[in-house]
């Protein structure tokens, strides 16, 4: 190590700022060398003018005058925002990580909700729980001998109301059209008719005419037919017209 | 710049005043942020100085930088020390400022010793004999110009303002070792440069 390799470490030494074991090494170098010796000399009179200008304290008017413009520009720029801005940028800075999480909330609430949207069906006719499958889906027939009206539901509801296929889900609330319906349009329907199934065609006139030989006081049964999807299967249900009418 | 100042300073600044006034000052308080700039224009304003060795210079540099501050008060984290920070924008607006300008010319070691400017004096003369303050500072003042950018931001922290080399290198964004071959470099250069202006003095 010659003594230019040590200059570079007095220049350190001289401001304490080697760690013990280098000072200990420039120190016993510095001993046997006259040179380094008036180099570490004239280095720490050059640190000592250096350090008289840390010393110097500059006119208070430099900073007025600095601290006067900052503010005038500062006065400015406030004056330049709206008045809103004023009351909410307090808000937004200071509350910067709870208006992130508020936000990230708000995110995640509506994604939710558009995704339940999309799984909910929107029409009426879709069931809203589970459908049932521990039984096959029935289809309803209902024929009527008598006044239809009396089974015929909304009109809205008969032109809204979609195909079989739909029709086939429902399992509680038979299909209005369907109950207006004579038996006579479905053709198996009125095969398995017995006793009704001649005058079923009465029922698509608006005031089916009565034959003079009948008596009017019994009125026939309301016969409803329950449809499965075995062609097999069919389910008739007699219901007195009686004890509708009470 | 001011969005990566984040230093390896320290602790939460309690004691600290400028805490209360800087969250005051993010709230839109104005006479919050002017106090602020009271209690550091001292460390901004010569900081500048030592940088760019022009009042004028550094009175634009020292309201560039608390416009700065101003401008991204929001980003200053709660709990960060606040010197340090302030320190670090003051280096990066007065580099923006001498690059701006281009008044001085550095000039390296080997360049200053090749010209013979830097030449070891015949005697050894006192440097501080019969020297004025004035000349003492305008000399050093006139040595600190001449040094590469670097370097003369290491050995003002390091030497002038008095940080400790590892505040000094997490301010400027260096390794400590970094600091401490920046500072040895200028002081060895002020050392002959100071040399070479009392002797052509004397």
């Amino acid at each position: 190590m010659n003594c230019n390799s040590y200059e570079e470490l007095i220049a350190l030494y001289a401001e304490g700022d080697l760690d013990p074991s280098r000072a200990k090494n420039v120190e016993s170098h510095l001993k046997s060398c006259a040179s380094c010796q008036r180099f570490l000399s004239k280095l720490a009179a050059s640190q000592a003018m250096v350090k008289e200008l840390a010393a110097e304290s500059l006119d208070p008017a430099s900073f007025n005058f600095v601290r006067q413009r900052v503010m005038q520009e500062v006065n400015r720029r406030q004056a330049a925002r709206p008045v809103w801005w004023r009351f909410l940028s307090p808000a937004l800075t200071q509350w910067r990580p709870t208006w992130v999480a508020a936000l990230a909330v708000l995110v995640v609430l509506g994604f939710l909700l558009q995704w339940q949207l999309w799984r909910k069906p929107v029409g009426p006719d879709k069931p809203d729980g589970p459908p049932v499958v521990s039984a096959p889906p029935v289809q309803e027939k209902a024929s009527a001998t008598k006044p239809p009206e009396k089974m015929t539901p909304k009109p809205e509801q008969q032109s809204s109301e979609p195909g079989p296929k739909q029709f086939a889900k429902r399992d509680r609330t038979p299909a209005p059209q369907e109950l207006v319906l004579p038996v006579g349009v479905e053709p198996d329907a009125v095969t398995e008719e017995s006793e009704p199934a001649v005058e079923q065609g009465a029922n698509l006139e608006p005031e089916p005419p009565q034959p003079a030989d009948v008596t009017p006081e019994p009125p026939p049964p309301l016969v409803i037919k329950l449809i499965t999807n075995d062609p097999n299967i069919v389910i008739v249900w007699l219901v007195d017209q009686d004890v509708q009418h009470d | 710049m001011i969005e990566d100042a984040h230093l390896d300073s320290g602790a939460p600044t309690e004691n600290d005043p400028t805490a209360a006034w800087l969250r005051q000052a993010k709230a839109g308080d104005a006479s919050a942020f002017e106090q602020i700039i009271v209690l550091h224009q001292r460390q901004v304003l010569t900081t500048s100085l030592r940088l760019l060795g022009d009042l004028k210079d550094a009175q634009d540099a020292a309201q560039e930088v608390f416009l700065r501050l101003y401008k991204y008060l929001h980003r200053f984290q709660d709990g960060r020390e606040f010197p340090p920070w302030l320190y670090r924008v003051t280096v990066n607006v007065c580099r923006d400022v001498q690059r701006r300008r281009q008044r001085t010319a550095t000039l390296s070691l080997d360049d200053l010793v090749e010209s013979g400017e830097m030449r070891e004096p015949a005697s050894s003369t006192d440097l501080e004999a019969e020297l004025s303050l004035a000349e003492k500072r305008s000399f050093v003042t006139e040595a600190l110009k001449r040094l590469p950018e670097k370097e003369r931001a290491a050995v003002v922290l390091r030497d002038i303002e008095g940080l400790s080399t590892r505040e000094v290198a997490g301010i400027l964004g260096s390794s400590e070792v970094t600091v401490r071959s920046q500072v040895s470099s200028a002081r060895m250069k002020m050392k002959l440069f100071l040399e070479r202006r009392l002797k052509r003095r004397s």
